[in-house]
């Protein structure tokens, strides 16, 4: 991507009429082009029409150093880093271009991050060859101290039903661990499960943190065409999944088309009690594992079932005890500024440490 | 593999923001244990949450509200005696139940300091068996009942109210005016841990109820008449008790799993 079409898109942007605008590197890796970065992020600090932004590298961490992680700070720029857990989780699919294992190179890295900004995501996909690792990798990765951790499945992966009873049986374990470190008065945040978690205390306003294809976030490739999500970027400008260019604009009529075909109501969902409360109506994933954004994978269907089992499981566990960290983080919609207020406060305190 | 869609489902266990939004105390009641600490974040939490700060800071004068623990579900907790028609759960006694509430909760160090105290400021609204009532209207009379739990560790400010039936009339359980006398201790165990919850101050407390496990017994009684008839009635009689004991032990399980959660509960609030 050229500076030129790096500051188009911020451009596109203000135009928006948002008060603050996400702008997020992603790729490919993003610290490859790390000058671009800092171009983009002057621009954005300068804009002529006085716009904010708000910006994050999502990286695989191989480049991240010191000097990177400097300027995220005089920037406040979030830094989120792929890792995928333990060594034997992570060396299956994270690998050198010559093959060679990446964990022992990115784990300073990690570590490295996470003492410069504590509060980084961590993103940990899950394949059906890593998964018995689950469990132990999210363990692992909270004892080095990752408090915010995304896991993912990778549900265009090659999934049975062997592979998925051992799912079953590493979420299972991810609740207990959530229990225990709720009731250990851990702060932390896992994002299947609190997802899921929402998805019943928020009830209808769930549906604000569900995935609107092409609304509320667009993607852009590096010759600056749009796409409604960054699954569709590989699809091209050709494909009826471009929506325009940073040059001339938004079809809107391409990115209306594509939000209807999104919103249609799935056949295999109609009589589902728990729709709801499911992931189904990311039009990428669906598109990305059925080819089609309104048809939903039997993958994603399975897991979503799972994973609510597990999160009902756990949240009547903790209301049961009226625990007071799972009440205060769930219900008390002040709780993440109080929660700051916290460790501002005690920053070497009991949480912090872990 | 094929998307199976849910066609019922229990609603979870679990409240959803607008129910908490009813009950906005339950957040000023459960603070985590860092904000209790801080009298600043205390008062910040007020602050957010629209809510006065005296009952959230640490040390008010008026003491911290009790902690109440939600009644946990396990066993009917109903059951009925009287008429012929009527098969009675086995009901535990006040001994049996304080019994295992013992040996459970010393498991987890917690020890009985002897005669608890009354629970200050806890009563209810009774009746009180009259033995020496002459007339069927004169059996009960009208009484004020305060709240004396049954187990109750000074040390830890843990109190235990086990409702057994000895406790319904006096904690306001309904009289019959029929032959059969119907019991719903669970129902008393959530009004007593509703007054906690209201006028409760200073103490961690949990309301267990008798399980009521059902008897399970279905041996005709012995025909009349027959040679060995004095031994038929007697084993009878062996097979009944027998049904009985095992519907107790079919209780006092119960009742551990109702303790069980109630450590669990314990836990969540920081007191083991």
């Amino acid at each position: 991507m050229t500076p030129e079409i790096g500051r188009r898109v911020l451009d596109m942007a203000a135009q928006t009429g948002e008060k603050s605008c996400g702008i997020i590197f992603f790729g490919g890796e993003p610290l490859l082009h790390r000058d671009l970065i800092y171009d983009l992020v002057d621009y954005g600090e300068t804009h002529p029409t006085g716009q904010r932004y708000h910006f994050k590298v999502t990286t695989n961490g191989v480049l991240l150093d010191e000097e990177f992680l400097a300027y995220s700070l005089r920037h406040n720029i979030l830094v989120a880093m792929s890792f995928d857990g333990v060594r034997e989780a992570h060396d299956v699919h994270r690998r050198f271009p010559d093959g060679s294992p990446t964990f022992d190179c990115l784990l300073p890295r990690l570590q490295l991050l996470l003492s410069a900004r504590p509060y980084s995501s961590v993103y940990t996909v899950v394949n059906p060859d890593t998964v018995p690792y689950l469990a132990d990798s999210v363990a692992f990765l909270a004892g080095l101290g990752v408090r915010y951790l995304i896991v993912s499945l990778n549900y265009a992966a090659p999934w049975d039903e062997a592979s998925f009873a051992v799912l079953a049986r590493q979420c299972e374990k991810l609740g207990d661990l959530y229990i225990q470190w709720t009731r250990a008065n851990r702060k932390f945040y896992l994002s299947p499960l609190e997802v899921k978690l929402s998805s019943h205390i928020n009830c209808d306003c769930y549906h604000q943190d569900r995935c609107e294809l092409a609304q509320r976030q667009l993607s852009v490739d590096h010759e600056g065409y749009l796409y409604p999500c960054v699954q569709f970027v590989r699809a091209g400008r050709e494909s009826g999944w471009c929506i325009g260019n940073v040059f001339d604009g938004i079809d809107e009529s391409a990115r209306q088309r594509i939000r209807a075909a999104s919103n249609q109501e799935k056949e295999s969902c109609a009589d589902c009690t728990v729709k709801g409360r499911c992931n189904n109506t990311c039009g990428c994933l669906n598109w990305q594992t059925t080819g089609t954004v309104n048809a939903v994978s039997p993958v994603l269907c399975r897991y979503e079932q799972m994973l609510m089992r597990v999160a009902d499981r756990v949240g009547k566990k903790l209301y049961r005890e009226r625990n007071a960290l799972f009440l205060h983080k769930h219900y008390n919609a002040a709780y993440p500024v109080l929660s700051l207020l916290e460790d501002a406060a005690d920053p070497a305190g009991p949480v912090s440490s872990r | 593999m094929k998307a199976r869609p849910v066609r019922r489902c229990k609603r979870p266990a679990y409240p959803t923001r607008l129910d908490v939004a009813a009950d906005p105390a339950l957040l000023e009641r459960h603070l985590p244990e860092g904000w209790k600490r801080s009298a600043r974040l205390a008062a910040a939490a007020a602050m957010l949450a629209g809510a006065g700060t005296a009952a959230l800071t640490p040390g008010c004068a008026s003491g911290p509200p009790a902690e109440v623990a939600p009644i946990f579900d396990h066993g009917s907790g109903r059951g009925a005696l009287g008429c012929v028609m009527v098969v009675p759960p086995a009901f535990l006694s006040e001994e049996e139940a304080l019994q295992v509430i013992s040996e459970v909760l010393a498991e987890h160090g917690f020890t009985a300091s002897g005669t608890a105290p009354a629970l200050k400021g806890v009563t209810f609204a009774g009746h009180r068996l009259n033995p020496e009532a002459v007339t069927y209207a004169d059996q009960f009379s009208s009484t004020r009942t305060p709240l004396v739990p049954d187990f109750f560790d000074a040390a830890r400010n843990v109190a235990v109210e086990f409702v057994s039936t000895a406790d319904y009339f006096p904690l306001g359980g309904e009289i019959s005016d029929m032959s059969v006398q119907s019991y719903d201790l669970k129902g008393i165990a959530h009004s007593a841990a509703g007054a906690v919850n209201k006028h409760g101050s200073g103490v961690y407390f949990g309301a267990l109820y008798d399980p009521t496990a059902s008897v399970k017994f279905d041996v005709d009684y012995p025909r009349e008449g027959t040679a060995n008839y004095r031994e038929e009635v007697e084993a009878w009689q062996q097979k009944s008790r027998e049904a009985v004991d095992a519907a107790k032990e079919e209780s006092k399980e119960l009742l551990r799993e109702q303790l069980k959660d109630f450590v669990d509960w314990l836990k969540g609030q920081g007191v083991i």
